[in-house]
């Protein structure tokens, strides 16, 4: 049995892991509150994926991690409006057994991972073209 | 505990008397610091070195180089330290005794604010250090400061053993045994400060602290400091072959035996342990059949590879790291498939990194994953071949005929604007070999294609398919307009 | 792999023979997380505070040092809005032979004796160094808001 990283102080590694910057910048994160002691609310951005209807929107995520993170997976919202089928058009909630990385949250996902598979979904085939909401508009 | 046997552990092999301001010589000899201590007095010094560590089986074929000889251990101060565990062990059998004792502690000294209680028998019943005491005074004590470990320790030390109660001397002339506390205390004394238990092998560095020979190494894996007073140690190389200190080793053995054989046992079964999984360098991908040389340097690979060594086919498997942003679970597939290498040669770097070249055998798949140390470890399935079913055998072309799709492609490559890309790889990666099974390896390492895409080689159970994949990337390479153009951006 | 030795032995030290002024106490279904309590040091702002902490023993302790987080708010130079402590002994003046107990001495000596010159909270650490008196000042108001148990 390995040492099992309590929430918090995964918490503060995602933290500074999305401080440093992840990945190639088309997708980030952080806390909402910088002195959110429990770490809970989280916003994170995501950069549209070229050759797709979001192509150069830039969308807005509210991510909430609760008691039991990372035992149990985040909750996910956008803020900015889109058309994608895991997110409910009235309100932005991410319906997570809707999305694969949520449906099959482990302890070794995180809130980076949650972001790059959202963005890697806008590209699929099946939701690349998917009309959109206007440019900027908010849930 | 027989104390006049203890005592005897404690007398210093030049002159046979007690030990007075002992200190531990690089040859692992205990002496009086009045005699000449370099080199060392003892008339035919030569204690058997231990076996370089690791400790290679008899079985193993690796080639071990040990690291360039040290250099000679820097010559000793005017006034050389005192061996700090062995003056610990004197003052408190003196205590026990009621022995006068003139040790001269320097280094405890500048710490201690209370005049030495004089030295007399602990009475049995008398409570034993005073652990109440010990807490009052470390929270006075200013010496506690943040960084500062070493006046810590120390004053830490001198706190337990300025603890003697003052007893009326009548007491002196009580026959032995010692008292019930005094085997504690000496465990106390004879405890290693990086896993608290019993030292075991224990190892003794110019500066004169004492840790186990095994903390010790992983200490030096991580900081070239000592880990008590922060002194820089002569570095890995010095304590590859480092005898042990030979007067706590009897003593050891003459006051705990049962404990020392049982940590012993222990330590050999927790590495036992450690072997019962697969050591997993995370890394990069590799395919079977080829040479990779490797630069071990984190602390958690050096440990893994002297646990590696000590196996009579010393090897690891390779896995590439999940890409960046790959959900778990999610597309991390090719992550759980890896090769296994066998450690052929290594050369040892005097710090303590090593040079490794290994050749790629088998590959396999991760069924469960741990860590240990630090490192991943896991419970491994081998993969190999089966035989291609005759409907697969017959379907497309032969795999003559697919070989020699790649040969043609590698031709028009070598043909190509950059011919040296081709030269260079077939340097690096020899001769294309005959058998289909290992043909289809070389020519993916060759091809300028995602390593995540390659990785899907390991899986494939049919040369023909590994085949057949490698065919279908080149069909994917030659319609790409820069391919075809003869440009070969890299 | 069962839990190190070490561990289970600084544990039952901690627990048998605690450092005044310091509670550690592992989590029932964590033994390498503890819930830590550090009393405010006499004659510091922090006096009279109860300052709630967590630390985690990460798989290689102890051959790197335990992670420390305040959970109560504190106005100090040296550790941040959440809790983070910029502590050498925590990073790279790790040794080994430290252990829960001496790191835990070493925070509480820290709130004895803030260093503004290595902040981790840069306005707290520029406030303390041009008004010692006022910053200190906060820094008890803080503690009587926050750390007053």
């Amino acid at each position: 049995m390995a040492a099992k990283v309590p929430r918090n102080f995964r918490l503060l590694e995602e933290l500074e892991k999305g401080e440093k910057g992840i990945g190639d910048g088309s997708c980030s994160y952080g806390l909402e509150d910088s002195d959110d002691i429990m770490m809970s609310n989280w916003n994170g951005t995501i950069i549209g994926p070229g050759h797709t209807v979001h192509e150069n929107r830039i969308y807005s995520l509210k991510i909430t991690c609760g008691e039991n993170y990372p035992d149990a997976a985040p909750a996910v919202q956008f803020l900015s409006r889109v058309n994608l089928p895991f997110v409910s058009p009235q309100t932005g909630t991410v319906d997570p057994a809707r999305l694969p990385v949520l449906a099959s949250w482990t302890r070794a996902s995180s809130l980076e991972h949650v972001l790059v598979e959202i963005r890697k979904e806008m590209a699929s085939p099946a939701n690349r073209k998917l009309p959109q909401p206007p440019e900027g508009s908010m849930f | 505990m027989d104390l006049a046997a203890l005592r005897a552990c404690l007398a210093c092999p030049v002159c046979a008397r007690t030990l007075q301001n002992p200190t531990t010589l690089p040859c692992g000899h205990t002496v009086c610091q009045t005699h000449q201590i370099s080199p060392c007095p003892l008339p035919h010094c030569a204690p058997p070195p231990r076996p370089a560590r690791p400790r290679i089986p008899p079985a193993s074929r690796v080639n071990y180089l040990p690291p360039p000889p040290a250099p000679l251990a820097p010559p000793p101060e005017h006034t050389p330290k005192p061996d700090v565990t062995i003056n610990k062990v004197l003052a408190l059998l003196d205590s026990v005794l009621g022995e006068d004792s003139s040790y001269d502690d320097d280094d405890d000294d500048i710490l201690r604010s209370a005049p030495r209680s004089p030295t007399v028998r602990t009475r049995p019943d008398s409570p034993g250090p005073s652990r109440p005491r010990k807490r009052q005074r470390i929270h006075d004590d200013p010496s506690d400061d943040e960084g500062d470990l070493l006046s810590h320790l120390m004053s830490a030390a001198a706190r337990q053993r300025d603890t003697a109660p003052h007893v009326s001397l009548t007491d002196r002339m009580r026959p032995l045994p010692p008292p019930p506390s005094l085997e504690k205390e000496l465990q106390t004394e004879l405890a290693c400060e990086i896993c608290f238990m019993l030292l075991y092998s224990p190892v003794t560095t110019p500066c004169q602290h004492t840790f186990c020979s095994k903390c010790l190494h992983r200490a030096l894996d991580h900081s070239n400091l000592c880990p008590l007073c922060r002194d820089s140690l002569p570095g890995f190389s010095f304590f590859d072959d480092h005898p042990g200190n030979q007067t706590l080793e009897t003593l050891l053995a003459t006051a705990f035996p049962a404990e020392y054989t049982a940590r012993g046992a222990a330590i050999a079964a927790e590495e036992r342990d450690a072997r019962l999984d697969t050591p997993i360098f995370v890394c990069m991908l590799i395919f079977p059949g080829h040479p990779t040389a490797l630069h071990f340097f984190e602390p958690r690979y050096r440990l893994m590879l002297r646990r590696c060594l000590e196996q009579d086919v010393p090897s690891f498997g390779m896995i590439m790291p999940a890409r960046t942003g790959a959900g778990a679970g999610v597309t991390a597939q090719t992550a759980d498939y890896g090769t296994m290498l066998e450690v052929r040669s290594v050369q040892m770097l005097a710090d303590g990194r090593s040079m490794v070249e290994t050749w790629s055998t088998y590959r396999f798949r991760i069924l469960e994953r741990g860590t240990l140390d630090g490192y991943t470890v896991g419970r491994i399935e081998r993969i190999d071949d089966v035989p291609d079913s005759p409907s697969l055998t017959l379907a497309g072309p032969s795999n003559e005929e697919l070989m020699e799709t790649c040969t043609a492609f590698l031709h028009q490559l070598r043909r190509g604007t950059a011919p040296w890309v081709v030269q260079r790889l077939n340097n690096v990666y020899g001769a294309p070999p005959a058998d289909p099974a290992a043909f289809a390896y070389w020519v993916a390492l060759i091809l300028p294609i995602d390593e995540f895409e390659k990785a899907k080689l390991l899986p494939i159970r049919s040369a023909r398919l590994r085949l057949r994949l490698v065919v279908h990337w080149i069909e994917q390479l030659n319609n790409n307009w820069w391919f075809t153009s003869g440009c070969v951006i890299f | 792999m069962a839990l190190p030795k070490r561990i289970i032995k600084e544990t039952e030290r901690l627990v048998a023979d605690p450092a005044p002024g310091i509670t550690a106490a592992p989590h029932e279904d964590n033994l390498r997380y503890f819930d830590v309590t550090i009393q405010g040091p006499d004659g510091s702002p922090f006096q009279q505070g109860i300052f709630k902490l967590e630390l985690f023993l990460p798989e290689e302790y102890p051959m790197a040092p335990p992670k420390v987080r305040f959970l109560t708010k504190i106005y100090h130079p040296n550790i941040d809005k959440l809790g983070r402590i910029c502590l050498d002994i925590l990073k790279d003046k790790w040794s080994p032979a430290l252990q829960i107990r001496t790191v835990l001495l070493s925070v509480q000596a820290l709130l004895s004796a803030p260093n503004p010159d290595d902040p981790l909270a840069p306005d707290v650490a520029k406030h303390y160094k041009e008004d010692e008196k006022g910053a200190m000042g906060v820094s008890r108001e803080w503690t009587a808001l926050y750390a007053s148990g």
